[in-house]
């Protein structure tokens, strides 16, 4: 025993012990449970799931929510991907960089503005054209709002498979014989697959398991399509302790539809995985457009105006309106909602919780994430590899399922009796700490996997060489490991914080009276009453993630952010 | 000289794979030993034992009469006053060159480590370059840096783990003999990990030849070369090729019409029909010998190596130029080595 210690060294074995215990008691803890208790549940349970018709029907929304953006997006994904990565559309970069915004923007922001937009009884869409033209409280009208958030990484994935792709491939099939078209199918397309179909299967588990939007395109609505997602908040919600079989019954429904699914189209894409990416070779020739410059620039200016300038300037306008139903007149148009908005009670109280939360889970993901990623990479611990999986699994459940699981293992106290007088008592509920350690927990995937790809790029001898030189491990990891992985691990500190600033999907489950975040209160001021202050709050997230994502992009040399 | 590095029927098991196995080797004080080997032979992972970045699965390592590991005991590798030099030469990209080398000095809390640094500095040339960073150096500049810092703060024993193979040929003949005299200047132990043969012999006072583990032979480079103890040795140390031969007790043997005294293998046969091993230099063109005919000639600026081919062997010839191809010729060895099993 004592030549084991000695071996792996004390210091290390607390460390890297304490990390995977905290991996296994905050994201096998929540998994766990609600695997137990799905397991549990009786068969009145799930005879009282299926028996109710709103259950039936919320789960053919979600099928129909996730199915209809995956096709919304690959509809306008690929073309404007094409149009990026492989044309010489006209100003390509200032385009691209205007339709790459919605990726940014938490997609509820948009069905906020959308609801000023296109709600059937006061649009403005609705009023401009006379009549209700146009229902946003709509499963289409869902399928538009995610779909024009999430067509972005359909774009990106085909765009940067497409001008990463060696030119050599393109060329020797026109050698070969091959028209441009017949080129684009047969060789082009296929080629960029793998990365359209990781794209997109994200998309589909991702509108699966979205709830800020359902969920605000439900509240307001004379008949509400209630989706998965937003029917586990109801049952919780309503029923906080009866509800909760429910909600475990529906979880399930919704983690074989948002997980599921993918899953089933990965299978079918099969593992298929070409060397397409060279590095070295940029796209030599692009493909000339011609006449059809004009209408192709038409086509990206109307995604651009739909997903990004529309909603944006809506929200601006919205949000520095003193009375909604006047119009955009100058003497109508102030700054005074900001005023009430920031010097009332709630807004400052949740944008410092959100603050402190989204700051706190960043900075404990990255320490934490860095060191399942050392344990991963650079020791052969038994389970190391459990480990590493568990904390990117988080990433891939649904948020809800997420949160649901955080309120079945820790919504009561938990008491750890070592001794008489030595007790840890864990407690909490409607705290600070469940929020942040949800956010931890599901985010966590990024410091994970920014500090492997790190370690990766970092030979081993590297630390080696400061041990040799005299250093103690811990020594050696803060003179050598961790500078050098300091640019991976400043962009995983902001790809944690940005999400979970704005975070709504488990905030809504999880927040107490005392510990409002931005998303709960913005959401609260949208569905009881003060649009415009909804869009204040609204401008100013998007305004600091756009911020944050541009400071990413600088600190991390382009690796992460806009 | 006393011993400074003793290895006792060391082992290491990688799950399945046992890549060391009871290797046995005394090193003394101010020796340079050279483990050379094929890659895969456990010559690496036994520097690494040493230097205390892999942990034995059994057997003993001492340094300086002390052990370091065995059973119940395990010395982490920041205690062992060692100096390695990696291959990718591991100069820390974040760090400016004297940081670099003085880094050792700094952990020991030593007021004078910038000093010491930058004597190390001049020892292996690089005076002036304290302020660049690792990128604005070349190769060979950051081999001399990590070998300033390996050296800076006195180790017991220098490792270095294939130190020249990232250099272009050059350069690494130039840093191997100026290895060699700035180590002997010092008087430092070290122990060289290589496949390069030719490093090997010209850097180091005894080669330990490892194959699948052990060692196959611990001697002089002279000694090695000329007198192998075994065929992998005598094939895997220098060219080698073989002839039929005829062993006639006493180490002589008869080769065509030749007679000759030869080096015996350990497992050579007394007697009888056996393979004489022969280098390129010690076998000459003759008027009588064996007969063969040239089927291919490089010329290699000093002077052209043939390709000879007789009946049931073929051996490559070291001569002046003036055969060609298809030339009948005559060859006469003039040393050999009958080879064993």
């Amino acid at each position: 025993m004592r030549v084991w210690l000695e071996r792996v060294g004390l210091g290390r074995l607390v460390v890297l012990g304490l990390s995977g215990l905290l991996l296994l008691v905050f994201v096998g803890g929540p998994l766990g449970v609600l695997l137990i208790e799905a397991i549990g549940a009786g068969p009145e349970v799930w005879s009282g799931a299926l028996g109710s018709s709103v259950n039936r029907q919320a789960a053919v929304h979600t099928l129909q929510l996730a199915l209809g953006t995956l096709a919304f997006t690959l509809v306008l994904g690929i073309p404007l991907g094409w149009l990026f990565g492989a044309s010489d559309l006209p100003k390509r970069d200032t385009w691209r960089a205007l339709c790459t915004l919605p990726y940014v923007i938490p997609p509820y922001i948009g069905a906020i503005a959308w609801i000023h937009l296109a709600n059937p009884s006061s649009g403005a869409l609705n009023k401009l054209f006379g009549g209700e033209l146009f229902n946003i409280y709509s499963v289409p009208g869902m399928v538009w709002v995610l779909g024009l958030a999430f067509t972005p990484f359909i774009f990106m994935a085909v765009a940067s498979s497409l001008e990463r792709m060696d030119p050599t491939l393109e060329e020797a099939a026109r050698i070969s014989g091959a028209g441009p078209l017949r080129v684009f199918f047969g060789v082009t397309l296929p080629l960029s697959l793998p990365a359209l179909a990781s794209a997109a299967s994200f998309v589909t588990a991702a509108s699966a398991a979205s709830f800020g939007v359902p969920y605000l395109l439900s509240t307001g609505a004379a008949q509400p399509r209630w989706v998965l997602t937003t029917r586990i908040y109801q049952a919780l919600d309503l029923a906080p302790a009866t509800g909760r079989p429910l909600a475990v019954a529906l979880s399930v429904g919704l983690l074989a539809i948002g997980v599921g699914l993918p899953a089933l189209g990965r299978l079918l894409e099969g593992s298929r995985s070409f060397t397409t990416v060279t590095g070295k070779a940029a796209r030599g020739g692009r493909w000339s457009l011609g006449a059809w410059r004009i209408p192709a620039q038409a086509f990206v200016g109307i995604y651009a105006t739909m997903g990004v300038v529309l909603p944006l300037g809506t929200l601006l306008a919205t949000s520095m309106m003193g009375n909604l139903g006047g119009g955009l007149a100058l003497e109508n148009l102030s700054f005074d909602n900001y005023v009430k908005v920031l010097t009332g009670d709630q807004a400052p109280h949740a944008l410092f919780n959100s603050l402190i939360l989204a700051a706190g889970a960043a900075s404990a993901g990255v320490i934490l994430g860095t060191l399942v990623a050392y344990l991963r990479e650079r020791t052969n611990t038994p389970g190391r590899g459990f480990l590493a999986w568990l904390a990117a699994l988080p990433y891939a459940v649904p948020g809800t399922v997420l949160s649901l699981g955080f309120i079945l293992a820790f919504s009561q106290p938990i008491s750890l009796i070592l001794a008489e007088n030595l007790r840890f008592t864990l407690d909490l509920k409607d705290t600070l700490w469940i929020l942040g350690l949800a956010y931890m927990v599901k985010f966590l995937a990024f410091p994970v996997g920014n500090a492997r790809s790190g370690l990766l790029a970092l030979h081993p001898s590297l630390e080696e060489a400061a041990r040799m030189s005299g250093a103690t491990w811990g020594k050696a990891l803060r003179d050598v490991t961790f500078p050098l992985l300091r640019p991976n691990l400043i962009a995983a500190w902001l790809l944690v914080f940005l999400p979970a600033f704005s975070e709504i999907t488990m905030s809504i489950l999880l927040f107490g009276p005392d510990t409002p975040v931005v998303g709960t209160l913005l959401f609260n001021l949208q569905a009881y009453g003060d649009p415009p202050g909804a869009a204040v709050l609204a401008v100013l997230v998007a305004v600091l993630v756009l911020g944050g994502n541009l400071l990413a992009r600088r600190l991390s040399g382009g690796k992460v952010g806009l | 000289m006393p011993v400074q590095v003793q290895l006792d029927s060391l082992h290491k098991r990688f799950g399945d794979v046992h890549v060391v196995r009871g290797l046995s080797l005394n090193i003394d004080q101010g020796e340079v030993l050279c483990l050379l080997g094929p890659s895969g032979c456990g010559k690496t992972t036994t520097l690494r034992m040493v230097a205390g970045l892999e942990v034995p699965t059994d057997g003993e390592v001492s340094i300086g009469g002390t052990r370091v590991s065995g059973p119940g005991l395990f010395v982490p590798p920041e205690k062992r006053r060692l100096g390695m030099v990696f291959q990718s030469y591991a100069v820390w990209p974040h760090r400016n060159v004297i940081d670099n080398v003085a880094y050792p000095l700094v952990l020991e809390g030593r007021g004078d480590a910038q000093e010491k640094a930058r004597a190390a500095l001049e020892q292996v040339q690089l005076g002036g370059l304290e302020e660049r960073y690792p990128h604005q150096l070349s190769g060979g500049q950051q081999q001399r840096v990590a070998l300033a810092r390996a050296l800076v703060a006195e180790p017991q024993v220098l490792l270095l783990d294939e130190p020249l193979s990232n250099l272009d040929a050059k350069l690494r003949e130039e840093l191997r003999d100026e290895i060699r005299a700035l180590v002997k200047r010092i008087g430092v132990t070290v122990i060289v990990v290589t496949h390069d043969q030719e490093e090997a012999l010209s850097l180091s006072d005894r080669v330990a030849v490892m194959n699948a583990g052990v060692i196959a032979q611990c001697a002089s480079p002279q000694d090695l070369y000329h007198r192998p103890d075994s065929r992998f040795v005598a094939q895997f140390v220098g060219k080698l090729d073989a002839l039929p031969a005829m062993a006639l007790g006493g180490g002589r043997v008869r080769v065509g019409e030749l007679e000759i005294q030869a080096h015996a293998c350990k497992g050579a046969p007394e007697q009888g029909p056996c393979e004489l091993g022969v280098r390129p230099e010690s076998i000459h063109f003759a008027e009588s010998g064996l007969p063969g005919v040239v089927q291919a000639a490089s010329f290699l600026g000093s002077h052209v190596r043939y390709r000879v081919q007789g009946q049931g062997w073929q051996a490559l010839v070291d001569g002046e130029a003036g055969h060609s191809l298809g030339d009948a010729v005559h060859l006469r060895p003039q040393a050999g080595i009958i080879l064993g099993d």
